[in-house]
């Protein structure tokens, strides 16, 4: 019988790249794999951008992109910060959403190729590696033919959407898109992304990387999340479960808040919903932790973080490789209490996706 | 001394407005100053504001039921207009209107309205009123092309600062071209567009702090009056971290976001208040431990802050300091008398 070790650290978001633009695009059929600058939609620079890059100086291997070397990636996933299993988002270069439905669709189902035969197939003899459907959400009738394509496969664990889609995730035509996700068993996890979405916010356009990185994506999910709270979605699809990853946690408990003291006087505009929206929270929604907010006195977050049932709804992840990777070991404080943090390093996260609760022992326990 | 810091005076017909702009822009319609997109699935004026329009009769209600001695108006803004002239148009009437009908009382102080897309016209109009004892402070709609920490606004916020006058950041959607107010596409319901559109606050205020203007006047104010109150101390948690990583990228911005606070106030609006009253205090505490809170009650609309007659929040969960006593120390034209 193989050893085993009990699974303590799970990542709920890394970010692995293939080693050149080909290793994706050999898996898109024609005519799409042959258009002309497709490479330049795919590559899209990030408009905002820490002046010295968005990535850990020390995840850049000898060879190749950051998060694209699976030796490296491994000592420092699995030896450094000591997690047991991780879940890779496909977002960011070689993976921004398309404008064109058909393309984007194509594209979406080349990613999931790329990574079924990479990270969680030659990289992951291992078995920690986990993946997420990447889906058009442009076109919904494909997006659903694409996860019910990985449904069965128990490598991908999620699916996973863009935060900029057009319209906010309550809207009737994504509806198809949730169910088919129910009827798979798996969450829906949102993350952003960089290349079909605009960067002007309702009131004008903000000049630099620290000030959108901060609020840009928060107010993508608020009002996806309003959006699904208000419309009924999760009356609708009663098994259908959001992971909002890496878009905050603190200021998610008050704005629900806000929208239940609402609802006591515009119920009337919502009638298909039963009870007050933040009684739907705890089953269906659940938040990434990375970054943890820093605010100058820790009681300022123990207050936010018991408001928002932290300790039933957070999920940890360490953002790997990028600039700002937040370690297993510290990001959640122990002031919180063992109680807690093993619920959000671990616990949430088994719960959710239906984790073992042992892996097999291998080369990185050594 | 009691202080509502947010009334909305509501002309008794668009006529009030219209007769004052010159022709021909007199004949463009201003729309309802309640909205058009987004409208409330029950009547937009709360059961206790009836007389709302005339001022003798709000002040019935704002004086003698509702207990405040002063209370602080703010005009619809009818922006965006698409037309630049109209708007300046409509800007210099509403004050004109507001400073002869709700400011000719002796309790109620008002707000000059300014139009952020004409800077030049705005200043002058902050030089016109800015004598007159009863306006208190400016207002600039929440909804506009450009985040107010931007270069060309600087103007306005130093004039309003060196007259004392706070900056009032008002979203109203009152009739004029509203912009996309929400961050993934138009909200589909009015209580979606309700609970979201306030977050916006925070785009302007990580803008106003990042371009440093904050520190270029350490005696200016921005009153936030759709609350969010309890949302966007923990959403500059955020800057925070982003900030003193990234500090050579602002090297200008001398202390951390969330030190800004200071010049910062939020009207706390009705779902501001949290059913727990554990959550109500954290609001509270985020909020300065309450220094960042002014009574305001929204009069005369549906979500008017009504501690005599809403079982929840009661008003003995507040002190003096909500109020009036942080108004008092907000609005330097309070203290003249």
């Amino acid at each position: 019988m193989r050893e085993e070790r009990p699974i303590r650290v799970i990542d709920c978001d890394v970010h692995f790249k293939p080693v050149a633009a080909e290793a994706v695009t050999e898996h898109l059929p024609e005519p799409w794999r042959s258009r002309r600058n497709l490479h330049r939609a795919l590559t899209k620079a990030p408009v905002y951008n820490p002046y010295t890059g968005a990535m850990r100086l020390d995840a850049k291997p000898a060879e190749g992109p950051t998060g694209s070397d699976p030796v490296l990636a491994g000592r420092q996933l699995f030896v450094e910060a000591g997690v047991d299993l991780a879940i890779n988002i496909p977002v960011g270069e070689h993976f921004c959403p398309l404008l064109d439905p058909d393309l984007n669709a194509a594209y979406s189902a080349a990613v999931n190729e790329w990574q079924a035969a990479t990270w969680l197939g030659a990289f992951n003899r291992h078995g920690r590696y986990r993946g997420s459907i990447s889906v058009a959400v442009n076109n919904v009738p494909a997006a659903v033919r694409e996860v019910e394509r990985w449904a069965g496969d128990p490598r991908f664990v999620q699916v996973l959407v863009p935060h900029h889609a057009g319209a906010p995730y309550g809207s009737p035509q994504f509806d198809p898109l949730w169910e088919a996700a129910c009827r798979a068993g798996l969450p829906v996890a949102l993350h952003s992304n960089v290349g079909a979405e605009t960067y002007h916010t309702p009131v004008g356009v903000l000049q630099r990387y620290p000030e959108y990185n901060g609020i840009g994506h928060p107010l993508f999910v608020a009002h996806h999340l309003v959006s699904l709270l208000t419309s009924g979605a999760f009356e609708r699809f009663p098994a259908l479960r959001f992971v909002f990853v890496e878009a905050g946690f603190s200021i998610y408990a008050p704005l629900v808040s806000r929208l239940d003291r609402n609802w006591e006087k515009l119920g009337g505009e919502v009638p298909h919903l039963r009870a007050r929206p933040s009684s739907q929270l705890r089953d269906h929604v659940r938040f990434s932790s990375q970054p943890v907010d820093e605010p100058e006195a820790f009681a300022d977050l123990a207050r936010i973080w018991a408001w928002g049932d932290a300790e039933h709804l957070l999920l940890f992840s360490s953002d790997y490789p990028h600039w700002d990777f937040d370690d297993p070991s510290r990001a959640i404080s122990p002031r919180f209490g063992d109680a807690l943090r093993q619920r959000v390093m671990r616990d949430n996260a088994r719960d959710l996706y239906g984790f073992p609760a042992r892996r097999p022992a291998d080369e990185y326990d050594a | 001394m009691k202080v509502d810091a947010l009334v909305r005076a509501l002309p008794r017909s668009d006529d009030e407005i219209r007769r004052r702009i010159p022709r021909p822009l007199r004949d463009i319609p201003l729309g309802s100053p309640f909205g058009q997109r987004y409208v409330p699935p029950i009547d937009d004026v709360h059961p206790r504001a009836g007389g709302y329009d005339d001022p003798g009769r709000a002040g019935e209600v704002l004086f003698d039921q509702l207990g405040a001695d002063l209370a602080i108006v703010i005009p619809p803004n009818r922006q965006l207009r698409t037309d630049r002239r109209h708007e300046v148009a409509v800007m210099r009437a509403t004050n004109e209107w507001l400073a002869e009908t709700w400011l000719a009382g002796s309790r109620f102080r008002g707000s000059i309205q300014l139009s952020p897309r004409d800077v030049a016209a705005s200043l002058a109009e902050i030089e016109r009123w800015s004598a007159h004892p009863a306006f208190v402070q400016v207002a600039v709609p929440l909804h506009v092309h450009a985040p107010y920490g931007e270069q060309e606004y600087f103007p306005l916020w130093e004039a309003a600062a060196g007259h004392g006058l706070p900056v009032a950041v008002h979203g109203d959607g009152s009739g004029g071209a509203e912009l996309t107010p929400a961050m993934a596409g138009e909200p589909t319901r009015f209580i979606e567009y309700h609970t979201l559109f306030p977050l916006n606050a925070i785009v302007h205020l990580v803008s106003v702090v990042s371009e440093g203007v904050f520190d270029r006047l350490p005696e200016l104010v921005f009153v936030f009056t759709d609350g969010a109150a309890g949302v966007i101390p923990p959403f500059l948690w955020r800057e925070d971290a982003k900030a003193r990583a990234l500090k050579e990228e602002m090297p200008w911005v001398r202390e951390r976001p969330t030190w800004y606070l200071r010049q910062v106030r939020f009207v706390a609006r009705r779902d501001d208040f949290p059913r727990e009253p554990e959550h109500l205090e954290t609001v509270r505490a985020l909020a300065g431990d309450g220094r960042s809170l002014l009574y305001g009650s929204n009069f005369p609309m549906w979500d008017l802050v009504d501690f005599a007659s809403e079982p929840w929040p009661p008003a003995s969960a507040f002190d003096d300091d909500f109020f009036g006593g942080n108004a008092v120390a907000t609005y330097p034209r309070l203290r003249a008398g």
